[in-house]
């Protein structure tokens, strides 16, 4: 029988071992990084644009723009396209978020040949039907609207709006007329300006080799759509802290949201920064979580995150609560942050959540596609594979006296916007 | 192909090993053969709430969180209808943190009142955020009801009522425990960079003095065939209205159910689908429609659901549905079209493959159906569907008195 009293011996965990993905161009010069594993069958393909939803003049413009493609081009007109794309098992994804827009594919490797004219088909030839476009503006609106129903989602807009500012690229949102406002022109001018050869990379993963280079190169190697106008951005965020209450009659729950403005991610605070939100309510065993779930039952979940994007991150607090319980929650919140002001954190909890993003780093860097993901997230940035080994680094030797001169700094309650939707 | 090794402890815990020499970690799944069909009908949610309890501590390890998040791991779980599945992931050097926690909470747990308390708030939150205070979020506590009058898949998993939760003791929490959670009712699955003999060891020395249970015997009640067809109309205070239809279709070991499952696939998966193609970009009739099967070890469900245009009038969208599905059942498919759904198959199975939690899950759950070679053959099992296989098969769903349809109406029109 073996002593159940005595937990078993934990050992330091290795260190990561990440390698730079190995670099090719295109004929067109597109940069192609590789994560390759040849034991896998599935290929995927990630085209980033270094454009998106921050660069649109209008609403909805860079999402509704690479939404439209998949509805038709001049080889596979109307619905053929995405019937070819089902037909051979393929998963197209397209998605715009602030800083670049991102056309992913996944699709087992001996169906990849078959697949990839219809990606260059996508991005050569896209036919831009006014009878489709009007079409998928009318189930974007309704998707819109049973959207905007949702608590957690009325509140997570009403943040980014109030934290970055409700007329700046980063801050905007769209609303239900900007659906009937939309032109079909402007899209074609945004996917012509900015999803083009000269103004994206392409992150592959999984069992690359030369065979499958060469068809890449075949279809996606040519120029198109370059000399496009881009235009450059300003972010410029005016935050004050505010309290926005928007009531729903008969909530159960109110969906709460507290946020500001938070350090860039080069800042030399950000990764000690990145420890203490873990401890605070990064985690399933974080302070949050731990008082206002485990401890008083109020919720059954509350996660504080940072967000950091190219010219402005936010620090986000949330969670849905009982209304009976939404003021309790509340207090509970400027509780927590009051506690890492003014006391140290002990030693036994700081390496038990030092240890905890150890293994949380290597969850999210195991295997090529996961490393391919974690890339994409900080390229943009500038940073290589490294970065992860550097923040793990510093991870480790952060100390109690700097998180609490930290949570002085950054964890101030009533410089924090909160957004409460419900009772 | 993926390897696996099995064996049995004298205790009845079934043991598979997966080696996967690629990764630093390891993946630990448990799935316990107890799920919400179990319940008794003036307990439901029962098993769920019983998942959140398996953290309160066990008898000689206060937290269960602690020391894993201390080793870097994580953990999760889920309650479905048929069993409760737990499951952590940690570095490979920390496996043996894996077994002294799981295996304690086998032997037995700390049974606080206050944790009851707690997670009883907690799950009364969570049926709050997840069920009833999002648009749309009943519509499973109404559907389920309306398409089973017998077996316990009436009642979801997170149980009929709040009430129902609010009411558990801790003498049900208790008698639970000693009856469902069991070496002899649960199945262990280890994946990672490891040998079948080290896990042989760890297993026997964790596990292997943890007494067996009485045999659960499961006698639930059949389904009868439905007769007639049902409806239920209710108004929200939703913006679009919604249409659901649910069929009655085979049980999970059924030789039909792949074939059921491709038929969904056929009609309501992706944007060349049959419905959508027919009633979304042709039709205009719908912003949304998708079909799928709800995949239970008993006797499931085929659904159907969507969300109607506003000029489009509820009645005129469920006949426009019905069309649609009497015109398929009408004619064989055509042979691009089956390739194309095998092939959609095929690469689902493939995708959901790499990742190594996926795959101790999977190897835990074939190992449940009483089959866990359909590990590796079930792909094949699609790949052999025929045009009259489905042809067949969708004629014996796609009955009238066999449907159940739920019109889901805005309050506001």
């Amino acid at each position: 029988m073996p002593d159940r009293l005595i937990a078993p011996a934990i050992k330091p965990i290795e260190k990561l071992r990440l390698v730079n993905p190995a670099i090719v161009s295109l004929s067109n010069e597109i940069h192609m990084y590789q994560f390759v594993n040849p034991l896998q069958s599935a290929l995927k393909i990630d085209i980033v644009f270094n454009t998106g939803t921050a660069s649109q003049a209008i609403p909805l413009t860079a999402n509704t723009a690479l939404r439209l493609l998949k509805e038709g081009t001049k080889s596979y007109p109307g619905n053929k396209f995405m019937s070819k794309i089902d037909y051979y098992g393929a998963f197209l994804n397209q998605n715009a978020s602030k800083d670049d827009s991102v056309v992913s594919l996944l699709v087992l490797k001996k169906n990849f040949n078959a697949t990839l004219p219809l990606l260059e088909s996508l991005f050569t030839e896209p036919t831009f039907s006014p009878d489709e476009f009007d079409q998928l503006r009318d189930i974007e609106r309704e998707d819109y609207i049973i959207q905007n129903e949702k608590p957690k989602h009325i509140a997570r807009k009403t943040i980014n709006e109030l934290v970055f500012g409700k007329e700046t690229p980063y801050g905007r949102s769209a609303n239900v007329t900007d659906y009937d406002n939309m032109q079909l022109e402007q899209l074609v001018d945004f996917f012509h300006d900015n999803y083009s050869s000269d103004n994206c990379k392409i992150i592959l993963s999984g069992p690359v080799d030369d065979k499958i280079l060469s068809i890449l190169d075949k279809h996606l190697g040519k120029p198109w759509n370059t000399n496009g106008k881009r235009t450059d951005f300003v972010q410029d965020s005016k935050f004050n802290p505010e309290l926005v209450h928007i009531v729903k009659d008969g909530a159960l729950q109110s969906a709460i949201q507290i946020g500001m403005p938070i350090m860039p991610r080069h800042h030399e605070d950000y990764i000690p920064f990145l420890l203490l939100n873990t401890v605070f309510g990064g985690y399933f065993g974080s302070r949050l979580m731990s008082n206002i779930r485990e401890d008083k039952g109020y919720t059954y979940g509350i996660h504080s995150q940072l967000s950091t994007f190219l010219k402005g991150s936010i620090f986000t607090i949330s969670t849905e609560a009982g209304t009976s319980v939404t003021n309790a929650t509340l207090q509970e919140i400027q509780y927590e942050m009051h506690q890492l002001q003014h006391e140290h954190i002990q030693s036994e909890e700081l390496n038990l959540v030092k240890n905890y993003l150890t293994g949380s780093y290597m969850r999210s860097l195991d295997g090529v596609y996961n490393q391919a993901e974690k890339f994409k997230s900080i390229h943009g940035f500038g940073l290589e594979m490294d970065y992860y080994e550097k923040s793990l680094h510093r991870i480790q030797h952060t100390q109690p006296d700097e998180l609490q001169s930290l949570a002085k700094k950054y964890l101030n309650y009533d410089a924090m916007t909160k957004v409460i939707v419900g009772a | 192909m993926i390897q696996f090794d099995k064996f049995t402890l004298s205790n009845g815990l079934r043991v598979i090993v997966h080696h996967d020499p690629t990764t630093p970690l390891v993946a630990m799944n448990i799935l316990y053969d107890i799920g919400a069909r179990d319940e008794q009908p003036d307990k439901t949610g029962f098993a769920h709430l019983f998942e959140h309890l398996m953290f309160g501590g066990s008898i000689n390890i206060p937290s269960y969180d602690e020391p894993l998040q201390k080793a870097g791991g994580e953990n999760n779980a889920f309650t479905n209808s048929d069993f409760t599945n737990y499951y952590l992931t940690l570095p490979k050097d920390n496996i043996e943190t894996g077994f002294w926690l799981e295996s304690d909470r086998m032997l037995n747990l700390a049974f606080s009142e206050k944790s009851l308390e707690v997670q009883r708030q907690v799950v009364i939150e969570e049926f709050n955020q997840s069920y009833l205070n999002q648009p749309y979020g009943d519509v499973w506590l109404l559907l389920k009801p309306l398409a089973y009058k017998v077996h316990p898949y009436q009642w979801n998993t997170i149980g009929k009522t709040t009430q129902h939760i609010a009411d558990a003791t801790l003498d049900d929490v208790k008698s639970f425990y000693s009856r469902y959670y069991n070496p002899n009712n649960a199945i262990l699955c280890v994946a990672g960079n490891v040998n079948t003999q080290e896990i042989s060891e760890l297993a026997t020395k964790w596990f292997g003095s943890i007494p067996s249970g009485s045999e659960n015997k499961r006698s639930l009640p059949i389904e009868p065939a439905q007769t007639e067809a049902r409806k239920l109309i209710v108004k929200r205070k939703v913006p679009t209205n919604s249409i659901y239809k649910a069929w009655h279709t085979c049980q999970r070991n059924d030789q039909k159910y792949v074939i059921t499952d491709l038929i969904s696939d056929i009609l309501g998966s992706g944007e060349s689908s049959v419905l959508y193609k027919e009633l979304v970009k042709k039709q205009r009739l719908f912003s949304e429609i998708d079909a799928y099967i709800t995949g239970d070890i008993d006797a499931g469900l085929m659904i159907v659901s969507g969300k109607i245009m506003p000029e489009t009038s509820v009645e005129y969208a469920d006949q426009a549905i019905e069309k649609v599905i009497e015109k398929f059942c009408s004619k064989k498919i055509s042979p691009t079209d089956l390739t194309k759904v095998k092939n959609r198959a095929e690469s689902s199975l493939a995708f959901s493959k790499i990742s190594l939690t996926n795959r101790a899950l999977d190897l835990a759950v074939f190992e449940h159906l009483g089959d866990i070679d359909l590990i590796n053959t079930i792909s094949k099992q699609y790949q052999h569907v025929s045009a009259i296989d489905i042809q067949q098969t969708a004629n014996d769903i796609f009955r009238n008195e066999n449907c159940s349809s739920l019109y889901y109406l805005s309050e506001y029109e």
